[in-house]
């Protein structure tokens, strides 16, 4: 008990000087070696499309072209021409296949039997706003019963265009499956879908 | 008595002299002792700060080409990336367009992204990676879009008996763990082999017809996709605690050792 009591100090400052040097060792061992990288990166998504029509008519045939006056989106396009009564339409070499090779029907018609006619190059964005790059021309023959007044007809074209995707094989392709959802910020706009040129 | 006193006088001295003799001798094997210690002490702190161990380093690679690291070398981190010397992260997707090249949707790009072992220890390595969406706001400032899914930037993930991912991933951050050591400059199997954004980017639109100009106008037109990586290196030493303290996992459960 003397000794303790004589020698306590010095035990107890000991014992905490043996703890704190344990304690750094302790530490040091939990220290692990360890490094990182980072790298990041970014691209911008430019979307949108603007695209005009362009239709001359001779000889009951219209000639109709479509401009894409886009400066940055390429695209693909397509034609549907709507017509009433008892008229029909046809194409110079074909009553069913257009003459350019450029176009052709996909085999499909909707309700009202009428088809889309599709542009098979992509039409590409132009830098020149002046110089927009234009489909080569589809020409459709307008076929008018006997009799039916010539100079009062009316034939309605609509346009569409679609980005250009890649499918899985890495071909461009359009898809004309995308829906026009509704969408917030122009849904008060008015207009359709295609654009419409009145003969 | 005197005599005899004379003589005790003569041996009490010879004995001081002996014992000092013993304690200069005593000091002088200490001394020697001592400064073997220092010598001892000394070289052996160096030997350890000459030692490898310390010289940990990982390497992001994107086709090929460092685009960044961070290596401990001569008691310093030495840091390098493709964006130069000030930089301390590297860029991506620099090269993923060619000159004038459009971004095409659902198309896929080459990109090979792995890591390499640049230190000169060997290395548990995990990477992380984040997807996300950004626009630039009114005051021209990029803003994170979280209306546009993660999963619409679709890193082709590759090697995935290689690569473990974590089962507990968001949709914005993706975390593959590598299986096994990676030795000191060895290189891993690619984690991801392209990119591709989905064409679904482009589903919400709205059309404007005025005249005979149509104007397709797409709700995300203008954004910004992102891909950032990260690279994460731990000793191999004592792994399971080095890991579960580095990374916060359990390296056995997730079958990375």
């Amino acid at each position: 008990m003397k000794y303790i009591e004589k020698y306590g100090k010095v035990i107890a400052m000991s014992a905490a000087a043996l703890g704190m040097t344990a304690a750094l060792t302790i530490e040091s061992s939990l220290a692990y070696f360890t490094t990182y990288v980072s790298a990041g990166g970014s691209q911008v998504v430019n979307l949108g499309a603007q695209t005009t029509i362009h239709e001359d008519v001779s000889n009951m045939t219209k000639h109709i072209q479509v401009a894409n006056i886009s400066q940055i989106n390429d695209c693909f396009v397509r034609v549907k021409v709507f017509y009433g009564g008892d008229l029909s339409i046809g194409y110079p070499d074909s009553p069913d296949t257009p003459s350019n090779p450029d176009w052709y029907l996909d085999g499909t018609t909707d309700e009202n039997g009428f088809r889309y006619v599709y542009y098979r190059p992509i039409l590409p964005a132009s830098p020149d706003p002046d110089r927009p790059s234009l489909t080569t021309p589809l020409d459709v023959k307008i076929n008018v019963p006997d009799g039916f007044d010539r100079d009062n007809f009316n034939v309605v074209v609509i346009q569409e265009c679609t980005p250009v995707v890649y499918d899985e094989s890495g071909n461009a392709t359009a898809d004309w499956t995308t829906v026009y959802s509704e969408y917030e910020e122009f849904e008060n706009h008015s207009g359709g879908r295609g654009e419409e040129a009145d003969d | 008595m005197d005599k005899r006193r004379g003589v005790s006088r003569r041996g009490n001295g010879r004995n001081v002299t002996y014992v000092l003799l013993a304690l200069a001798v005593l000091m002088l094997l200490g001394s020697t002792i001592g400064s073997t210690r220092a010598a001892l002490t000394y070289y052996s702190e160096n030997y350890t700060a000459e030692i490898t161990v310390s010289q940990i380093g990982v390497s992001l690679l994107e086709n090929g080409d460092v685009v960044s690291s961070r290596d401990y070398d001569n008691d310093d981190w030495k840091i390098s990336t493709n964006q130069g010397k000030d930089a301390v992260s590297g860029a991506l997707l620099k090269n993923m367009l060619k000159k004038d090249e459009k971004l095409a949707l659902n198309k896929s790009y080459h990109e090979e992204l792995s890591v390499r072992n640049s230190g000169t220890i060997d290395e548990y390595v995990r990477v992380r990676i984040y997807r996300y969406w950004t626009e630039k706001n009114s005051s021209g400032k990029d803003v994170k879009i979280t209306t546009l899914s993660p999963e619409l930037i679709d890193l082709n993930l590759v090697n995935g008996n290689k690569w473990v991912k974590n089962p507990n991933d968001s949709a914005e951050c993706t975390e593959l763990y590598y299986k096994g050591i990676l030795p000191s400059g060895s290189e891993t199997e690619l984690f991801a082999d392209g990119i591709r954004i989905d064409g679904q980017v482009a589903s919400e639109a709205a059309v404007e017809t005025k005249g005979n100009t149509i104007t397709t106008t797409y709700k995300y037109d203008g954004v910004e996709f992102h891909v950032d990586v990260e690279v994460d290196a731990v000793q191999t030493h004592n792994a399971q605690d080095a890991i579960k303290s580095a990374w916060g996992v359990d390296a056995a459960s997730l079958g990375i050792l």
